[in-house]
């Protein structure tokens, strides 16, 4: 076709329009480049501070919020502090090759905080890059709410913060190193996701949060953050950050917590156990068993007055290790493990449930499921959901499967 | 998942069945669609959760049952 | 009716028989029941497998042009013919999936624990199907590149394993009972060597009819030296903790460490222990889409090979529940139940056959082939 147009004539003609078309394209390319090229919104980043963490204690003072963010300093992360220094070293390291420095304010509201610890840091505080929210265990009791609602009003900070509720004080988690990058907060952000991967505790974002809060049913969780302290080492006290269980959620107020056991319950009801160590105790000895796939179902029934939740859960494992020395891999010591893993799961949920029914808070979305199925009769139970939910009944339905044993098909050792 | 199922058997319809019909090989089609029809329910009974036994414990059953064995 | 046009060298047979019989025995070794004396094992294993083997040459020999579909068509009339055909193609579509899930296995319990089996079973099958589409000769092609290929890095392997290898290991030979060493001689024979009883749907397809015997014979040898090879090796390197492993080869090129420089080379040896169980699944494959193109007198067996696989890839996710099935079935269960197909098949026909027409050629001349049946009977 294109042969067709270029003929001898053509040809001349063609490459006219061709230089008319290329010029017209640089005059407005030009104009582009000259008028189009600021916003007013710029930031340069020498002008910001990018926050990676906030924790919120009250203060002492009545009424009034403690504010403490982890700020990042750009200079230290780039240069050669940045993998040596963090505040991974406790007080060794020095101001200069820290990755994060700790501001503190204290303000009647959140925005108020943040604007006023923006003087501290000198510069404008940038949200963008917010990764935790850590909120004392004290003022999660009284309320969540007032801490949280700037974080999703204000545009900056992102829907995929990690929400968390601090055992004691939100600050002093600020404060304390964590994991092994240079940014404590990125690290904590890291953390909630690798214990929502072994299935430890929920794995609760902003939006999650969001949902849940706006939910008339579902109640709010969120994982818990704790400071253990470890042994004495040559003088020193280590202490150390980790994810230790869930806080529940009434409302918006925290009314208790599950411990691992009970928040791996909770997670098998939400499906969202991906995988994880079950550990039983079979033939004189313990056994870990890897989950390597978990699904599950809820089904409400509303059966004469009475409220049933029918909960499917699937699971496939492999044998991890052994403790005993009895050769567990045969059909029919491979059947009675399956028999304990799923006996296992049977103990994690009920304990679950029953954790939720003593606070009577309806964490696992049981009434949702209800609304979908029974939409007519769901308008009357709604009015009387909580004091409905703790006589829910649980019927529980485990199909487990073990389906590899590692690299060994009889223990190396066996005890004579 | 259970898309992804389909879309795969759709795709093998469109290229072996298809062909098939266009060279009137009816005899062809007949057996190649009822072994794919036979492929494609067990594999949606196996989607929608319907437990089938494992074959080699039939296996073993069966001809241990039947037949009484050296020991090994 | 000539469903197949490609025709295979001698040479290219004994490569696709190589590559068969090693197929999976490699990554689950034959001979394990007899302990340290596995390779004395799996060489009686060879003998017998060759016994076997001879049967149903000589039923090829009796039909060189036709599949075990056709021969059984002819021997048995055309309903008892068909019913002995289904039940033999039966079996090579249940090897085939038995194949296919011992290398979803290996590979999902050593490199991708997480990745859903089915995806594993879709890949590898889809590569047979290609192969199987495209007929024999291709694959038998392919089997004397990959072949090659895999020899040398095997022969590297053995090299480079040489240092870690203890000859007291294998010290002192030959102290297990007799019955516990024939059992698993006899393992090795129905898994893999007397497996090789599926090319009874490739031997039509030889250019010259006459080097079947050698061809097939030769393969069968050839495997089985590196099968013993291999077993000594393991055994030799992982001493009494062989028998504790699922995969006692793998771990055994685990240890490879030469100057620290030349390590890790499992992932690769692993590698071309799944390009033989390719070879293996697509020639199965091939098999049962031939046989049930024969079976329904089709013109083309090409548009059953998807169906064909799709099947055999959902019964390979559904053979074995766990390692202690797996091991139990592969012990205990596969000798006895591989035998009527391996054997009683091949030779009933062979006996039908000769009862019912008088040769025209002389089939006598091979009194081993005789004598075979009755012994591996008795066991």
């Amino acid at each position: 076709m294109r042969s067709f147009f270029i003929t001898k004539k053509n040809k001349e003609i063609m490459q006219g329009v061709y230089l008319m078309k290329i010029f017209i394209l640089s005059l407005i390319l030009i104009f582009v480049f000259v008028l189009f090229t600021g916003c007013w919104d710029w930031e340069e980043l020498n002008n910001v501070t990018i926050v990676s963490g906030i924790g919120l204690d009250q203060a002492e003072e009545p009424g009034k919020i403690l504010l403490t963010a982890q700020v990042i300093r750009p200079a230290a992360l780039s240069g050669s502090g940045g993998e040596s220094g963090g505040t991974r070293s406790g007080g060794e390291g020095s101001a200069e090759t820290q990755a994060v420095r700790v501001l503190t304010t204290t303000g009647e509201t959140v925005f108020q905080a943040v604007r006023k610890l923006s003087t501290q840091a000198s510069n404008r505080l940038l949200l963008s890059h917010l990764q935790v929210i850590v909120i004392s265990r004290e003022a999660a009791e009284q309320g969540i709410y007032d801490f949280i609602d700037f974080f999703a009003r204000d545009p900056e900070p992102r829907l995929d913060i990690r929400v968390l509720v601090a055992e004691k004080e939100a600050g002093e988690i600020m404060r304390h190193p964590v994991g092994v990058k240079s940014i404590p907060a990125l690290c904590l952000y890291r953390a909630v996701q690798t214990a929502a991967l072994n299935a430890l505790a929920p794995d609760i974002t902003m939006q999650e949060a969001n949902i849940r809060l706006a939910s008339e049913t579902i109640e709010l969780i969120a994982p818990i953050a704790k400071i253990y302290q470890e042994k004495e080492i040559d003088g020193e006290k280590e202490t150390r950050v980790d994810i230790a269980g869930t806080a529940v959620f009434r409302g918006d107020k925290m009314v208790g917590t599950l411990n691992q056991q009970e928040s791996r319950g909770l997670l098998w009801i939400l499906g969202e156990v991906k995988t994880g160590i079950i550990v039983t105790e079979h033939a004189e000895g313990k056994q870990s068993l890897e989950i390597v796939k978990a699904q599950s179902k809820i089904t409400p029934e509303i059966r004469d007055n009475e409220l049933v939740v029918k909960i499917a859960v699937d699971v496939t494992s492999n044998l991890g290790d052994q403790q005993c020395s009895k050769n567990l891999t045969d059909p029919v010591m491979i059947a009675s493990l399956e028999e304990k893993q799923t006996a296992e799961i049977k103990k994690e949920i009920s304990g679950a449930v029953k954790k939720a029914q003593e606070l009577k808070a309806d964490i696992f979305g049981f009434g949702d499921e209800f609304r979908r199925k029974y939409p007519e009769q769901w308008k009357k139970l709604e009015q009387h959901w909580a004091e409905l939910f703790p006589g829910i009944k649980i019927e529980l339905e485990i199909k487990s499967r073990i389906k590899a044993s590692g690299a060994l098909i009889e223990p190396i050792y066996q005890r004579r | 998942m259970v898309l992804l199922l389909i879309a795969l058997f759709i795709m093998i319809i469109l290229l072996e069945i298809v062909p098939l019909a266009k060279e009137q090989q009816w005899k062809e089609l007949i057996v190649a669609s009822v072994l794919l029809i036979a492929g494609f329910i067990l594999s949606m009974l196996i989607m929608f959760d319907i437990d089938f036994p494992y074959l080699a414990p039939v296996i073993s059953d069966f001809v241990e049952k039947w037949l009484a064995l050296p020991g090994s | 009716m000539a469903l197949e046009k490609g025709r295979i060298n001698s040479t290219s047979l004994t490569m696709l028989i190589f590559g068969f019989a090693v197929g999976s025995s490699i990554i689950a070794p034959p001979g394990r029941g007899a302990g340290t004396d596995a390779w004395f094992a799996i060489l009686i294993g060879i003998t017998e497998g060759l016994l076997i083997a001879a049967v149903f040459l000589l039923l090829s020999k009796r039909f060189p042009n036709k599949t075990l579909v056709e021969i059984s068509d002819l021997v048995y009339g055309p309903y008892l013919g068909k019913i002995i055909s289904i039940l033999f193609l039966c079996y090579l579509f249940h090897l085939g999936s038995l194949v296919l899930s011992d290398f979803i296995e290996y590979l999902s319990s050593l490199f991708l624990i997480r990745t859903p089996p089915i995806v594993l079973v879709a890949a590898m099958s889809l590569i047979c199907v290609s192969a199987a589409k495209k007929g024999i000769e291709v694959i038998a092609r392919c089997a004397v590149i990959l072949v090659y290929v895999g020899l040398f890095f095997y022969l590297l392997t053995i090299l480079l394993l040489l240092k870690n290898f203890e000859i007291k290991y294998l010290q002192p030979v030959l102290t297990i009972p007799a019955e516990q060493l024939l059992w698993a001689a006899h393992g090795a024979a129905t898994f893999p060597f007397a497996e090789t009883v599926a090319f009874l749907m490739v031997l039509p397809f030889l250019t010259n009819k006459r080097d079947a015997v050698p061809a097939t014979f030769k393969g069968i040898i050839f495997a089985g030296l590196v099968l013993t090879i291999d077993a000594v090796l393991n055994i030799g390197i992982l001493g009494a903790s062989e028998k504790v492993y699922l995969y006692p080869s793998y771990y055994a090129i685990t240890t490879i460490s030469i100057a620290e420089i030349i390590t890790r080379v499992e992932i690769v040896a692993s590698l071309l222990v799944l390009a033989y169980g390719f070879l293996k699944i697509a020639v199965l494959l091939y098999g049962v889409s031939l046989g049930a193109a024969q079976l329904c007198s089709l013109r083309s067996y090409r548009p059953l090979v998807m169906p064909v696989a799709v099947l055999m890839s959902i019964l390979a996710l559904y053979n074995f529940p766990n390692p202690a099935e797996y091991i139990r079935f592969n012990n205990k269960i596969y000798p006895v139940y591989a035998l009527p197909f391996q054997l009683v098949i091949p030779l009933l026909t062979l006996l039908i056959a000769v009862i019912k027409k008088p040769d025209q050629r002389d089939v006598n001349s091979e009194p081993k082939g005789r004598r075979s049946p009755t012994e591996s009977r008795r066991r």
